[in-house]
């Protein structure tokens, strides 16, 4: 499914409407959606700005002074050559970066209006409400199906209803496929349905951001797709950033897009625009082949 | 801004993850606490009967008056484990050689393997036995208890040790090394002991260091292959008097001088063994292969 | 394998051969070496049978019913029940590893999750030198130190949990509990060593999937790494275990060796290994007695026999770690 040329496009998506709601200031609680139909319909998704974000692996000067936004029920890719910095940012984003010994990070990373490295913030409260998926496929290996997507729910609430864990694989796109099986062990499953596996276990906290590291590149090309027309979906629910290093995929299923080198952002903008007439040379390069 | 959209997470949550980190460490704490008792114990106890004469006197085994020193024990210690070693390393070696370099993955090597695995098992006391009874009961070489039937038990007891610790470590030599000494043309028993060996030989010391550190402390195969006797042995055929025996055969005695040099052998003995066990340590650390 | 001499000395016959003069250390060590593997295997196998053939005085005279159930041992009655033997092996065993796992477990977790960078090493040093010390001293520090110190707590604790079975009642000296705490220490060295390494084998992701998820460390430590680590963890348990049931000189020092099976943890009893440290002197005399010793010794064979194969399987299988053939896609 993938076109070879750089700059072929999917077809354009027209822009969801965007609620009236959106503006308004942050409530306290997100309003939960537990109980509600089990196909979400749209919800109101976060919008995540990074600005002047630092980050460091020991003496090494990884992100240099980043400032991005991802706009709320949108993908956004993040492009770029390997070592560009684009799995730390997003790492940064749900404090994951800080979980690597020598590691820090400095700056801000804002959720609509808090920011996650504000003073006497949860750094557990902040991956709560942010998901992530991993370039590798992690269920945990001696979980069931059933418990693997229950896992984060369980955290913070003892009974882990049927319903909730159904929810998430719909929302993943896999419950058709392990619905008579979801006491068994979570990685029996192949490798594309272990990745929606870990998707329907982010969903199932009911995040507002979804951070996806390469998801993909580590599967098929049937999963692959899977998983890009899943991408399609969330954005109704969550706002998602996606690192990918395969262009056509970002062109695929991002409404914007980011090319990060060395750390720093290059250039930003809707994907189209990128990938067929962008303002920077070296996005120009990158996007052509010439480098990366 | 405020951090107000970051639902905080429960205080039961804290609470169990403060309390649970706590605990891990507490328990950590504990088992450090007696360690610390023993070695200071040990200095309290043991420091008091230090002197050269204490090294240098027999045991009188007299209950009223001068108990003498411990200077059998550590002579019968150092001239049994040295036995010991002297049979072990070799056999214990060679066996690891055979398993690397010429058994590797044929089915005598996994049988072998299980047979040195169950080996490691074996409690020592159960080695002492079948020296006792395949030796000291038979009466071989005319007497019945003997140095060297302790050592026979001390070997057992060393040679799991030494062939694990050797077979790991030369499993490690990077089989490029071979390769390279076959294709300049030498053959295999050069190779083994011009070029694995020598390579390999900082773990295998570190290993022998630590089945002799292993070896040195133990009593139970001793009590009844070498026996306990007070005067200094340096005929291997006699009973052989050593640091743990002599200290069993005083922590019941309900005189003080004698309980002191039990405590005194004690920290004599364990002194030996940290300095062993350092210096394996040491050795372990700036070798190549670790 | 072996690499013929291209460049051969004098140039004598072909190239590519080596005489068989040249050969022959080669196939001295081959030969040496598997004789002396093979002859290793011969010994033990011959050491058993020898336990074997010498503890059958016991077994026709008294019974191997009788022997392994008879709670009666009186060698001066010819009376040779090992039941308090087993009893109190097993017993000492068990306090072992119900005090000391935990203990492992909690360092192994301590050291490789927990601790601060830069105290890990020196910990695990302090840990590991545990081993270090002979059992003969822990038995000398157990009797002049523990059984003293301890008796007072234990009167207290029997008397204030005397409802929980085999607590209350009188409080020797030396006892279960002691013997079992002293083997707790013993071990601890080699089920934290275990326990570490499969600790620090958890794949970095897991732990990732539990912290992105809004786990707390120790929630992580709970969901990851802990469930991963089990199998491993448990044959540590099982190493340590078989290490308890033979230490004897620690234990025969501190257990007070009374042919009984107490009614509490805090009374006296005995164990194989002790029984044949103890009793060997006297049986020199008598036959019958010196070959029920030597049946103690072969139980206690078999018993770490059956324990250390439990143990490696498990280790075994910990360490190829989890991979169920996949599904259908």
């Amino acid at each position: 499914m993938s076109d070879p040329a750089p700059n072929a496009l999917r077809r354009d998506v027209s822009p969801e409407p965007i609620p009236p709601a959106k503006h308004q200031p942050v409530a306290p609680v997100r309003p939960a959606l537990r109980g509600a139909a089990a196909d979400a319909t749209e919800r109101l998704a976060r919008a995540v700005t990074v600005e002047r974000l630092n980050a460091w692996y020991g003496e090494q000067h990884s992100i240099k002074d980043l400032t991005l936004s991802f706009a709320p029920n949108k993908a956004t890719a993040l492009i770029g050559p390997s070592g560009s910095g684009k799995s730390t940012v997003v790492r940064c984003i749900n404090r994951m970066h800080e979980e690597i010994p020598g590691a820090r990070a400095g700056g801000r990373v804002l959720i609509d209006d808090a920011d996650v490295y504000g003073p006497g913030v949860d750094v557990v409260a902040v991956r709560r409400a942010i998901g992530m998926v991993f370039q590798k496929p992690n269920p945990f290996p001696t979980m069931s199906i059933f418990d693997n997507v229950a896992s984060g729910l369980r955290l913070t609430s003892r009974k882990v209803g049927h319903d909730d864990v159904e929810r998430a694989l719909r929302g993943a796109g896999l419950w058709d496929e392990v619905k008579d099986r979801l006491a068994k062990p979570g990685i029996g499953l192949s490798g594309g349905q272990q990745q929606r596996l870990c998707i329907a276990r982010a969903l199932a906290v009911e995040p507002d951001v979804l951070l996806m590291d390469e998801p993909a590149s580590a599967l098929d090309p049937i999963s692959t797709l899977k998983i890009e027309e899943l991408v399609e979906e969330l954005k109704r629910t969550v706002t998602i950033v996606i690192v990918t290093h395969n262009m056509q995929q970002a062109a695929r299923v991002a409404d914007d897009t980011a090319f990060l080198l060395d750390g720093e952002l290059v250039e930003v903008g809707a994907t189209e625009r990128i990938f067929t007439n962008p303002s920077d040379s070296r996005t120009e390069e990158y996007v052509t082949g010439k480098f990366g | 801004m405020s951090a107000v959209a970051f639902a905080p997470i429960s205080a039961r949550r804290r609470r169990v993850d403060k309390l649970a980190r706590g605990g891990v460490a507490l328990l950590t704490g504990v088992a450090l606490v007696p360690l610390a008792l023993i070695l200071y114990y040990l200095l309290k106890q043991g420091l008091g009967a230090i002197s050269v004469r204490f090294f240098t006197t027999d045991p009188t085994g007299a209950f009223l008056g001068d108990p003498g020193g411990i200077k059998s024990a550590v002579v019968g210690t150092v001239l049994m484990v040295g036995l010991a070693t002297a049979v072990a390393v070799p056999v214990g070696l060679g066996v690891a050689i055979w398993l690397v370099e010429f058994g590797r993955g044929s089915k005598l090597a996994h049988a072998v393997r299980y047979f040195i695995d169950v080996m490691t098992g074996v409690p020592s006391i159960v080695f002492g036995l079948f020296v006792y009874i395949t030796l000291v009961l038979a009466g071989v070489g005319g007497s019945s208890f003997a140095g060297w039937k302790g050592s026979t038990a001390l070997a057992l007891l060393m040679l799991p040790i030494v062939t694990r610790s050797a077979e790991v470590v030369l499993l490690l030599v990077p089989n490029a090394l071979r390769e390279a000494a076959y294709a300049l043309g030498a053959p295999r028993w050069k190779t083994v002991f011009r070029v694995v060996l020598p390579t390999a030989l900082p773990g295998i010391v570190t290993g022998v260091l630590l089945a002799i550190a292993r070896a040195a402390g133990e009593t139970a195969p001793l009590l009844f292959t070498a026996a306990v006797v007070n005067a200094t042995a340096l005929n291997f055929n006699d009973r052989m008097n050593s640091l743990p025996a002599l200290i069993f055969q005083n922590v019941g005695q309900a005189q003080d001088r004698l309980v002191t040099i039990a405590w005194g052998a004690a920290l004599t003995l364990v002194a030996m063994i940290l300095m062993l066990t350092l210096l394996a340590r040491l050795i372990q650390r700036r070798s190549r292969l670790s | 394998m072996e690499a013929g001499t291209i460049a051969s000395a004098g140039g004598r016959g072909s190239a590519l051969h080596r005489s068989p003069a040249a050969r022959l250390p080669d196939r001295v060590l081959r030969w040496g070496l598997t004789a002396l593997s093979l002859g290793v295997i011969a010994l033990i196998a011959f050491f058993f049978v020898k336990l074997i053939l010498e503890s059958r005085p016991v077994f026709s005279q008294v019974g191997l019913g009788t022997y392994l159930t008879s709670a009666d041992w009186v060698p001066n009655k010819a009376l040779y029940g090992a039941l308090p033997l087993i009893a109190g092996t097993l017993i000492t065993s068990a306090i072992a590893l119900v005090l000391g796992i935990p203990v492992a477990v909690a360092t192994a977790l301590y050291i490789t999750e927990l601790a601060p960078r830069r105290i890990r090493g020196p910990l695990t040093i302090v840990v590991d030198l545990l081993a270090a010390v002979p059992s003969v001293v822990y038995g000398l520090w157990g009797f002049f130190f523990l059984i003293p110190k301890l008796q007072p707590a234990e009167r207290w604790f029997a008397d204030a949990f005397s409802f929980i079975p085999f607590v209350g009642g009188t409080v020797t000296g030396p006892n279960y509990f002691v013997a079992g705490l002293i083997l707790a220490i013993m071990i601890l060295p080699i089920a934290s060593a275990i326990s570490r390494e499969v600790i620090a084998t958890v794949p970095r992701e897991h732990k990732e999937a539990a912290l992105a998820l809004g786990a707390t460390r120790w929630e992580m430590i709970r969901m990851a790494v802990l469930p991963y680590a089990r199998g491993g963890i448990a044959g540590g348990a099982m190493l340590g275990l078989g290490r308890a049931i033979g230490e004897t000189i620690a234990v025969t020092l501190v257990i007070g060796n009374a042919p009984v099976i107490g009614h509490s943890i805090f009374q006296q009893g005995y164990t194989l290994a002790a029984v044949i440290a103890n009793e060997f002197g006297e049986a020199a005399s008598d036959p019958l007695h010196r070959a029920s010793l030597i049946a103690a010794g072969l139980v206690l064979f078999v018993l770490t026999l059956c324990v250390n194969a439990v143990a490696r399987g498990l280790v075994l299988r910990a360490e190829r770690g989890r991979r169920p053939p996949e599904m259908a896609a």
